[in-house]
Formats: C-alpha cells, structure tokens, sequence
C-alpha cells in the first residue's frame, strides 16, 4: 500500500513553503513533482496511460468506486509544467484545450484549479477521491508512479 | 451600445477568475465581442462600415449526481448578423449515464440536446478560446451559410465509448437525433431571403452523427474520422405544389499534430446532397472542402496562426463554384481569463459569405478584418 498516515512535521511544512518560493522563481526543468491522493484512494500504482485517462477527464472513478476529483495548479506554474512534461508526457497547451473541451461542451467534470501548492495540498487531504502534485521526486519504477500520501514525501 | 454592457458586467463579476464551484459541480462562462470590417462583402452585418454584430455569451454547469450520472448544461446567447439574433436558448443540456469503466475502457449514453461530434471545432465553436480563430473554418464548418444551426446539436441520444491502449485512445461516440421544426431565420440562413419566402415549413429528419477519432502520445497527434446523414424536408406555400427534399450525407476527414512550439491541423469534407422536388426533378451535387491551419506559439501568452481554405459547391463545376480563403491572425491571452484576437481574411468566391448579410448579392472578391476580445472563468 502506498497509502500510509497524514502526519506533517512542522519542518516540512517550512520546506514546502521554500519549495514553493523557490518554484515561483525559478524555471520548471528542475522542479520535481510528485503524485499525492486522498487516503480514500486505494492505489499504489498508476501508469501514464491511467494518468492520462485521469488528467484529461475520461476515467471518472476509482476502483473502490469513489468519484475521482482532480485539483490542478494554475496553467502557468512551473510545478504544472513539470507535472505536464514528466508525469502525463503531454505539452500544457494540449491538455488545457482539452480541458477546455470538456467545459465548454459538458461532457465531463473538469479539473480544479487552486491558486498555490499549499492549497493543493490541503484540499487533496480533505477531499475524497482527490489526486493532484505536488514538489517532490517522483518515485518511478517502470512507467509505474506511486500515488503517495500528501505530505509529497516518500513514507 | 447594449452588448458591451453585457460583455462589461460578465468580466466585472469579481469572484469570477475561476470557475465557480457548487456542490459536486462547476459553473462555467464566457464571453466575446468582435468588431468586423471588410470590403465588397458584409459578414455578420454591416461590416463594410464596420460592424460589432459578432457576440458570443455563455454560462455553463455540471454536475456530478454520482460514479455513473452527470447532467450538463449551456445557456447561449449568440448575435452573429443577420444570421442570429442573439436570443437566449439552451445549447446544450443532457444526462450522462456512464455504464462501464474501468483502467482501459469507458461506455456511456448521454440523452437530452448533446452536441454533435463533427470535425475537430464543432462541439466548442461558439467560444473564442478553443476555436483555432475568430471566424471558424468556413470550408469545412459552413458558418456563414446557416448551416451551424442543423450541425451544432441533436435532441437525441449519443452513445459514447472509449479505449486506452499504452500510448493512444481511440474514442467513439454515435449521436441520433429526433425531427426539429426548422425556425423561419434558420431556413432563410439557408435558401436566402426570396426562396425562403416560398417555404411554408421545414424540418430537419433523422439527424446522424458518427466519429471515430484516435489520439497518440496523449494527443500530440490526432486524428477523427465524422459522418453524418440528415434529411431536410421544405413544404411550399403554394397548395398542390410539391414539396423539397434535401438529403445530406457525408464525412470529415481530421488530423493534428502538436508541437511544443507548433500545431498543424488539416480537415477534408465530402458533403453529397440530393434533392428531390417532385415534378421539379431530382438533382444531386458533391461539396467539397479542405484547410491547412498552422498555429505558432511565440510564448505562452501570443500565438500566430494562418489556414489556407479551398472550397466548391459543386465538384462537377469546380471553376464556377469554387473558393479559397487565406487567414493570417494572432491571439494575446494577457490572462487566463482574457484573450484578444485578430485575423485578416482574404477570400476569393462566395461560399461562405451570409447571402442575408448581403441583401443585393455578393461579389467575387472580400477582405475582411477582424478583431475580438473575449472572457471566461
């Protein structure tokens, strides 16, 4: 199980404060992310092809049917590029417009958008069935990224 | 100047920079508003004057009832010449049942008014910051000829599926509509002011739309494959006279590749419509139409674009029925939520051009300017 308890030291947070300061400022090819979800997420593993099917907004369940709910950072922040280029392998620019598709024509429940990474990271805490990023290395084995508790650290 | 006080108070709505969020759903909008100025030909009103009758505004929801029920729903309100009024209706509004999913594959039906999967544009065009320009493709999207009305949308059933290989989906989706009363401004769209004066009614019959499309490598490359067949059906105002009867049957060709700095997109559409008037005879002709769009990301905020378009109504009489349009334009989206577009057009033939913006016939040769600022959250 890649899902294990929700306790956060008060020195990550510091960390995580740094790592946002430091991703607004510099350019997003060093930026390293990492996948958190909900507790409720009962997965360990997640390949691209899933990933995709989550991010661009087809795969509307998990497994133990609770509804899938994707948060997302603003399309200009460096963790989302990074998040886009080394996790989905997709240009921002394609899955904005795919989003977009989605909004304008209803045939899905588009991303949230929240304004900064500490944002991100309480509502994927307290939201079911909730999956976004955060700063982190990702840990990968095999196109296989491990969907992690969301302190954005490896237990 | 109505419109901009519309435009004005959407964009003033101050919690309005993102989407709005309701309990197990979002609300969603946008709006537009272009200025057109050409010469020898109008498009959307007077635009040989210049002319602001291009507005666009939209408020949307969904909601997620469940795992497996959705319900979505659009209000428009579109002013585009004389070719619509700006009159508020439902665009679109439907459930979703989603019966299957799992990690590769997804099958569903949505019921209500849905839209109509044609070519890659059609299911969003009314908003300015997913369609690739101001003016949608009119090769292979027909906009100024009226044809947006019987493209758009179906009060129907659409079934819908997917599957996900390693590095591609292919989707499906098959969309059957009921018969619709045509409203007397769509047939004029369509026939033009004096023949639509002949028309007592007409219906459009057994609307069908159908796709294949793939995506590669999370949609760097794409492809669609659109059919459709859908029937009109004109009774004239003189008694004992028959009637009209057009049936339109056809496909669109789509394909796109997407670079970090480049988009490529390129649409074919072979349109066969017969036409059966009774003792008028029987006829039949082949529309033929193809663009070449390329798009150019300067930063993330300025793109360039330019499309090549080629178009006849008749392929038996392709030198008297054909016409070609080049567009050269930018976009500058200074936020998420703003976007400010021009294009110039230049075109040479009249497919294309609103026969009802241009009440004393059209000429050969048009060019036209066209600037647009739209919003969305």
């Amino acid at each position: 199980m890649g899902i294990g308890s929700l306790n956060r030291p008060r020195w990550l947070v510091a960390t995580l404060l740094l790592w946002s300061f430091l991703a607004c400022n510099f350019s997003s090819a060093g930026t390293p992310v990492t996948l958190i979800a909900h507790e409720s997420v009962n997965v360990d593993k997640l390949n691209t092809s899933t990933l995709r099917a989550i991010f661009s907004l087809r795969k509307r369940s998990w497994e133990n049917q609770t509804p899938i709910k994707v948060f997302v950072l603003p399309d200009n922040h460096p963790l989302h590029k990074n998040f886009c280029k080394t996790v989905l392998k997709i240009y921002p620019y394609v899955l904005r417009d795919q989003w977009d598709r989605v909004i304008f024509s209803g045939v899905g429940t588009p991303p949230t958008t929240v304004k900064d990474i500490e944002e991100l990271r309480r509502l994927v805490t307290s939201t079911p069935g909730a999956i976004g990023y955060a700063p982190g290395e990702l840990s990968v084995n095999k196109q296989q990224y491990y969907a992690i508790v969301p302190t954005g650290l490896q237990p | 100047m109505n419109k901009f006080a519309i435009v004005s108070l959407l964009a003033l709505i101050p919690a309005a920079t993102q989407a709005l969020e309701i309990p197990g759903g979002q609300i969603h909008g946008f709006a537009s508003q272009g200025y057109l100025l050409s010469d020898s030909n109008n498009f959307y009103g007077d635009s040989q004057r210049g002319s602001t009758e291009l507005t666009e505004i939209g408020l949307n929801a969904n909601w997620r009832l469940n795992n497996s029920l959705n319900f979505a729903g659009q209000l428009l309100s579109r002013d585009a010449g004389a070719t619509d009024n700006g009159s508020l209706r439902v665009d679109f509004l439907f459930a979703d049942y989603k019966a299957i999913e799992n990690d590769v594959t997804g099958l569903g039906i949505r019921v209500g008014r849905v839209r109509n999967a044609y070519g890659f544009y059609n299911e969003t065009r009314d908003v300015l910051f997913t369609r690739p320009s101001i003016l949608m493709p009119q090769a292979i999207y027909y906009e100024g000829n009226g044809l947006r009305e019987l493209l758009f949308s179906s009060d129907g059933a659409q079934l819908y599926s997917y599957w996900d290989a390693e590095d591609s989906t292919t989707s499906f989706s098959l969309t059957a509509g009921r018969n619709k009363r045509l409203s007397k401004d769509v047939i004029k769209n369509l026939l033009g002011t004096s023949t639509s004066q002949l028309i007592a009614q007409g219906s459009l019959d057994h609307p069908i739309f159908a796709q294949f499309s793939h995506a590669m490598s999370g949609g760097r490359s794409r492809f669609a494959l659109s059919m459709y067949n859908v029937g009109l059906d004109f009774d004239t105002n003189f008694i004992g006279a028959d009637g009209l009867n057009l049936y339109a049957s056809g496909y669109v060709l789509s394909a796109q590749h997407n670079l970090q700095d480049w988009s490529f997109t390129a649409e074919y559409s072979l349109t066969t419509v017969k036409y059966e008037a009774g003792r008028m005879g029987n006829a039949k002709n082949d529309i033929e139409a193809t663009y070449l769009q390329a798009e150019y990301r300067l930063s993330p905020k300025i793109s360039l674009h330019s499309r090549i378009e080629y178009s006849v109504t008749d392929r038996d009489n392709r030198n008297a029925t054909d016409t070609q349009h080049i567009v050269v334009g930018t976009k500058w989206s200074p936020s998420r939520n703003w976007t400010i577009a021009a294009d110039v057009l230049g075109m040479r033939g009249t497919a294309g051009i609103p026969d009802i913006d241009n009440q004393n016939g059209t000429r050969e040769r048009t060019e036209l300017l066209a600037v647009m600022v739209g919003y969305r959250f």
